[in-house]
């Protein structure tokens, strides 16, 4: 059997003062290596998942668990300015990661492989592009030596080209390192192009999930068939 | 049919310290009664610009027309007064924008903005709420914007910008921050209004999907200028110029699974550093040494030599 490199189990999470709760009932893996598409309308539940995975938001009931340490799991925000400190330089930004989880690894090295040049180490996030800034946030992923990202939404804020080159990279990464990617999206069109599974959200439970193409061609519930639907696809 | 919008020679320049560089170059289209017509481009590349210059409400004071003219319904807006200007904003010309938080007024109620934009023998604020897809619009009306949801302050938005019937408007990303399903939604309510009211609507957007599938024709824009203008229909299946076809293959919806997704190599020039020649060309594959001396004017809505060698 695959391992799961976490997983949650009836969870639910209820934000302060919320008389819903954002999560209800939620079970889901994510499995090693796997490119598992999180996909819903607005406040569906899907960015709550992400936080629930990544602890950052506790869990009423329900359980988490993660058969890996928990920095193997690292977040990708849509605004890169949510992992990185605007007054810190891009090197500085790397190294300080690096250093706490002891990685030999340099920081040049780290911003070649998501495509930086080394010499972008001495710019701060704002005197980079908004590709470059999110290339920058999977780099100070990455140097946590993470067996899975989790991505809330990084490429919407996007140009067309920048996207494509933010996407291009996950696809990379996962063949060179092996990664797991959780990508929470609302364009299902970028779920046809590159999951492997896919988890559709609505009022924060999961009202489907399977392989990504076998729902994609036949949507079993509204919720997909209306995304699928406006994705053009 | 007279156009209700013609856009001739239009430039703008924006400040930077005590230099100015041209936002948007020598724009030349027309807008019927009733047509969507989309501005497609990268960010940077001026169609926010052109939509803020069209009612002159530039983000920078420095920001200024250069040259041109844009005429709404034969009227020349071009040298008119901020006094003249003033009254046919958010009435013959209404807006939508990305943010609308921005927007709407956080500290009066939803049905008194909707109210203060009214015309006469228009459709009352709740009829134009209701048709927003605004359930309830009553408690709507009685509502404050941060008492909605994102997608119900969308539409309260639409209706808002509605409510002064305009001959004209303008939306920049109207849905870019909305999820697809409800982004859908708020573009089929504009392109209705667009249908029935006779309304032209400039749609800026940086996806060209979203352009081919609401709007009539489409204007993609490159560094400040248009470089492409077709019927969406053509534009999508047959593009006459290669920055066209490197925006239609960077779609993802034009992506086959487990394919790269096509990045358009490089980056636009900024501004201060475009050249004489056509402002693509380092990023094109059929650019050849003409392309670098020579800019190509907008011809048979083509602002490529080549345009018979694009490959979509």
């Amino acid at each position: 059997m695959i391992e799961a490199l976490c997983e949650l189990t009836d969870a639910v999470v209820r934000h302060p003062g919320a008389a819903r709760p954002a999560l209800e009932g939620l079970t889901l893996q994510l499995f090693a290596g796997e490119f598992l598409a999180v996909a819903g309308e607005s406040g569906s539940g899907k960015s709550t998942l992400v936080r629930a995975l990544a602890r950052h938001v506790p869990l009423e009931q329900g359980r988490l668990s993660v058969r890996t340490e928990r920095h193997r799991l690292q977040l990708v925000f849509q605004d890169p300015y949510a992992s990185l400190d605007p007054r810190q330089r891009a090197g500085a930004a790397l190294e300080e990661v690096l250093g706490v989880h002891r990685v030999a690894r340099s920081a040049a090295a780290l911003l070649l492989e998501v495509g930086l040049a080394p010499e972008l180490a001495a710019r701060f996030p704002h005197e980079l592009s908004g590709g470059e800034r999110q290339r920058l946030a999977i780099a100070r992923a990455l140097a946590a030596e993470p067996q899975g990202l989790l991505l809330d939404e990084p490429v919407s804020a996007l140009d067309p080209s920048h996207r494509a080159q933010v996407l291009n990279l996950l696809v990379e990464l996962r063949e060179r390192r092996g990664l797991a990617c959780l990508l929470v999206t609302h364009d299902l069109a970028l779920v046809r192009v590159l999951a492997d599974r896919l988890a559709v959200l609505e009022d924060g439970r999961l009202v489907e999930c399977g392989a990504a193409q076998e729902l994609l061609a036949r949507p079993a519930s509204r919720a997909t068939r209306r995304l699928v639907e406006a994705a053009g696809i | 049919m007279n156009a209700l919008l013609e856009v001739r020679g239009l430039s703008v320049s924006h400040a930077r310290g005590a230099r100015r560089f041209f936002a948007v170059e020598e724009l030349d289209f027309d807008l019927a009664p009733g047509e969507v017509l989309a501005i497609v481009g990268e960010s940077g590349c001026g169609k926010s610009t052109l939509l803020a210059s069209i009612p002159r409400l530039f983000a920078d004071a420095q920001s200024r027309i250069d040259s041109g003219s844009v005429r709404l319904a034969g009227r020349e807006l071009v040298g008119l007064s901020e006094d003249e200007l003033r009254p046919l904003r958010g009435a013959a010309i209404g807006f939508v924008f990305q943010d609308a938080h921005a927007a709407l007024n956080p500290v009066l109620k939803v049905g008194a903005q909707v109210e203060e934009g009214l015309r006469a023998g228009g459709a009352s604020t709740l009829e134009l709420l209701a048709q927003a897809g605004l359930p309830d619009p009553a408690r709507i009306a009685a509502s404050y914007p941060h008492q909605l949801s994102g997608g119900m302050r969308q539409r309260a938005l639409v209706a808002l910008a509605l409510a002064g019937r305009p001959q004209l408007l303008l939306a920049d990303e109207p849905t870019s921050a909305l999820d697809p399903v409800l982004g859908r939604e708020i573009l089929e309510l504009l392109t209705g209004a667009c249908r029935r009211q006779g309304m032209g609507l400039l749609l800026v957007t940086h996806d060209i999907g979203l352009a081919l599938r609401h709007a009539r024709r489409v204007a993609v824009m490159y560094a400040g200028r248009i470089v492409e203008l077709a019927p969406a229909a053509e534009l999508g299946a047959r593009p006459r110029h290669p920055y066209t076809a490197a925006l239609l293959a960077a779609d993802p919806a034009r992506t086959p699974r487990g394919k790269r997704f096509a990045a358009i190599p490089g980056a636009a020039p900024a501004p201060l550093e475009r050249g004489a020649g056509c402002a693509f060309a380092p990023r094109c594959a059929l650019a050849r040494e003409r392309c670098r001396i020579e800019r190509p004017a907008l011809v048979e809505g083509s602002a490529c030599f080549f345009p018979d060698e694009v490959r979509p």
